[in-house]
């Protein structure tokens, strides 16, 4: 089963605050701004199963999957999660 | 106790070291069949005859411990399906050329399939392999799409760099 399903990818966009671009086929790609700047983007598919799996947020994102479920569960503020994305920005 | 001087020629003599802690738990093979096979000489230990017990052991665990619902249960096990590399040569019907063609990778993934472009950072997933190549190329048009649009001093640094990876293989047409 995929660390990361729909439903919780859902609730991660919702608390990076993303903003959506609706137009892929398959996916609506989420956007992630700050200062309106665009740092990350990942894609959110499209289908009525919750049990879609959404990993490749991990990578998109630079977290764990406990990192993840945090995130969308609660206890990862916004702020926790840029420190940690800009903390593992690749050399 | 048996003497080593009946021990066969090409079989080579004890070690003092580790070896002499087996001697008398595993007996050596006489291969010629001088000594009536097995004997349990405590200093007569080879490495050709711990090689020929390990192998006998084997053989007897096999025989006694590998029951036809064992069988069926590895029959059950599904075949570990190999990562696939695919071409990506065409990101047709999107207004994208492809100008240099570029691979991606295809494997299963829990009960689906997952399509990973490394060197972008971009992944998806799909119910078949075609699908998740088909969402994979989804995900890159789109995504070329909208740093594009952002390049005007708008993307954080990570995106900065897929852009330049994904313009060494593509450019918008039109």
């Amino acid at each position: 089963m995929s660390v990361i399903d729909k439903e919780l990818a859902e609730k991660i966009a919702k608390k990076l605050k993303a903003r959506f671009d609706r137009s892929p086929k398959a996916h609506d790609l989420a956007l992630v701004y700050e200062d309106a700047i665009l740092i990350a983007t990942f894609g959110i598919r499209r289908g009525s199963k919750k049990g879609l799996g959404h990993d490749h947020m991990l990578e998109a994102l630079r977290v764990t999957a406990r990192e993840a479920k945090d995130l969308g569960h609660c206890p990862m503020s916004r702020d926790r999660w840029l420190g940690i994305y800009r903390d593992r920005e690749p050399a | 106790m048996e003497s080593c001087s009946t021990r066969p020629k090409n079989v080579s003599s004890p070690g003092k070291g580790g070896a002499q802690a087996f001697a008398g738990v595993i007996p050596a093979y006489d291969p010629d069949g001088e000594h009536q096979g097995w004997h349990s000489n405590r200093e007569c230990f080879s490495p050709e005859g711990l090689a020929t017990t390990i192998h006998e052991l084997a053989f007897q665990y096999v025989q006694e411990y590998i029951t036809p619902a064992t069988l069926d249960f590895v029959g059950r096990i599904p075949e570990v399906e190999p990562l696939q590399v695919v071409i990506i040569d065409t990101m047709a019907p999107e207004q994208i050329e492809v100008f240099r063609s570029f691979h991606v990778t295809v494997k299963p993934y829990e009960d689906e399939f997952r399509a990973d472009f490394l060197d972008a950072n971009l992944s998806s997933f799909g119910a078949t392999r075609n699908e998740a190549i088909w969402n994979l190329k989804d995900i890159i048009a789109s995504t070329f799409r909208t740093l594009l649009e952002h390049e005007d001093g708008r993307l954080g640094p990570g995106l900065i760099r897929q852009l330049a990876v994904l313009r060494s293989f593509l450019r918008r047409l039109g």
